[in-house]
């Protein structure tokens, strides 16, 4: 059974929005993108300065019956665009909000402090539309026949990444993830299967590890990953919750993906450096004879399976 | 001697039985909780243990939130507590200091690492 899902950019950097004639092409605003299946269903990924112009989009359009967010974790680059978010003001508009507690603060009240007094001038409160806030950890959330996965990602405090299954295509997203950053590269890419040996831990923490996370990539039509480094920017930078371009290209042909969509762009990165790791990623997999396929998101791109 | 009693909480049923087997074999008497959100509901409530040690990420009550409701409802306020976690994140393990828990463990970790933070809080 078939079904269609575009999927569309609307915030691709990660960290702080950023404008500048260097990034013009591929985009200043944070973290935010639309997945619109051909059921009418529509989900967004990250409340981040790229929901700005989504919602304005909404407010034209109208919000569809079927509407939910997604919200990977609450640092303000996936959350800072929340409180401009035009359709959560207007009566009568009715969605759901997912994202998950940081321990035993609410989601609800995650989001809440950030509109909160002295740092903006609207309470949460003051939202008109019908809004549901749901807290979730790892778990599986069915709508209207699309059904999304929740797994914690490896990215400092508490943060999720998921995948949307519809018919027979599959989209993960994980703007924000550093995995496998105490294991060595070459066991963690092996290609040989080891049972592992209850004694040697490691290897039960590795197998454990890549069972999860590529149980959760695996054969996805598009991966949309974090690639905020390049290897060199990564050494000096291990433990700050992201990787490098190399580490998702290496897990996107490990895990049999399609279509690997690097993401969440460091804001000091110029079109022009974009432009030179997509050449890089791909004469990798050339030289490999592999046929993933691989983008760097930009605002406005529309991806279609 | 009191034989000194530990909780394991994680998701992982592999990684619980590996930990589980170590401290077995060093003469702690261990128990194991796999699904986070029994860990109030009198699964343990009877084991009154020396030490837990608490995974971060798992699906429903997350490490954080039971470390937090420990120390506020005061569950055995006499036990340790390590916090494991392949999060090896300086927020993380200053959070996790912040909350009260007396070590962490970032995984991967072997069987000496474990048994030198185990026996440093409550050796027998």
């Amino acid at each position: 059974m078939s079904g269609t899902i575009e999927t569309r950019f609307w915030g691709v950097r990660g960290s702080i929005p950023v404008s500048n004639r260097d990034v013009v092409h591929y985009g200043g605003n944070t973290s935010c993108v639309e997945l619109k299946a051909d059921n009418g269903t529509h989900l967004v990924f990250d409340g981040g300065s790229g929901i700005y112009p989504l919602g304005n989009k909404y407010i034209k359009e109208g919000l569809p019956d079927n509407f939910a967010i997604f919200i990977t974790h609450s640092h303000w680059d996936h959350i800072q665009g929340l409180p401009f978010f035009a359709p959560a003001y207007v009566p009568g508009n009715k969605f759901i909000l997912y994202g998950c507690d940081q321990g035993t603060l609410a989601f609800r009240d995650v989001l809440a402090r950030q509109m909160q007094s002295p740092y903006f001038p609207v309470k949460f409160s003051k939202w008109m539309a019908d809004v549901t806030i749901g807290s979730i950890g790892e778990t599986e959330i069915n709508i209207n026949g699309l059904k999304i996965r929740s797994s914690y990602a490896e990215h400092p405090g508490m943060t999720l990444g998921y995948r949307l299954e519809y018919k027979d295509k599959s989209i993960v997203y994980l703007p924000d993830n550093e995995p496998f950053a105490r294991f060595s590269m070459d066991k963690v890419f092996s290609e040989v299967q080891e049972e592992p040996d209850d004694l040697d831990m490691e290897n039960v923490f590795l197998e454990d590890q890549k069972k999860k996370f590529f149980g959760f990539i695996g054969s996805a039509d598009i991966l949309i990953h974090d690639a905020q480094y390049t290897p060199e920017e990564y050494s000096t930078k291990v433990g700050w919750g992201h990787s490098s371009f190399e580490l998702a290209l290496k897990a996107a042909l490990y895990g049999s993906v399609k279509h690997l969509v690097l993401f969440h762009h460091d804001p000091l990165r110029s079109d022009t450096e974009i432009e030179t790791l997509i050449k890089v990623a791909r004469q990798t997999v050339t030289d490999k004879g592999g046929s993933l396929k691989i983008s760097a998101a930009s605002e406005n791109m529309p991806v279609i399976i | 001697m009191h034989v000194k009693k530990i909780v394991i909480v994680d998701d992982s049923v592999t990684i619980v039985n590996v930990i589980k087997k170590i401290l077995s074999e060093a003469n702690y008497v261990v128990e194991t909780i796999t699904d986070s959100t029994t860990f109030f509901d009198g699964g343990v409530q009877d084991f009154n243990p020396d030490l837990m040690i608490i995974d971060i990420n798992m699906p429903e009550h997350d490490g954080f939130y039971l470390l937090e409701n420990i120390k506020v409802k005061k569950v055995f306020p006499d036990a340790k507590i390590v916090m494991c976690s392949t999060k090896f994140f300086e927020h993380d393990i200053a959070r996790a200091e912040e909350l009260g828990a007396d070590g962490f463990l970032v995984k991967p970790f072997n069987d000496k690492q474990l048994l030198e933070k185990v026996d440093y809080l409550i050796g027998q």
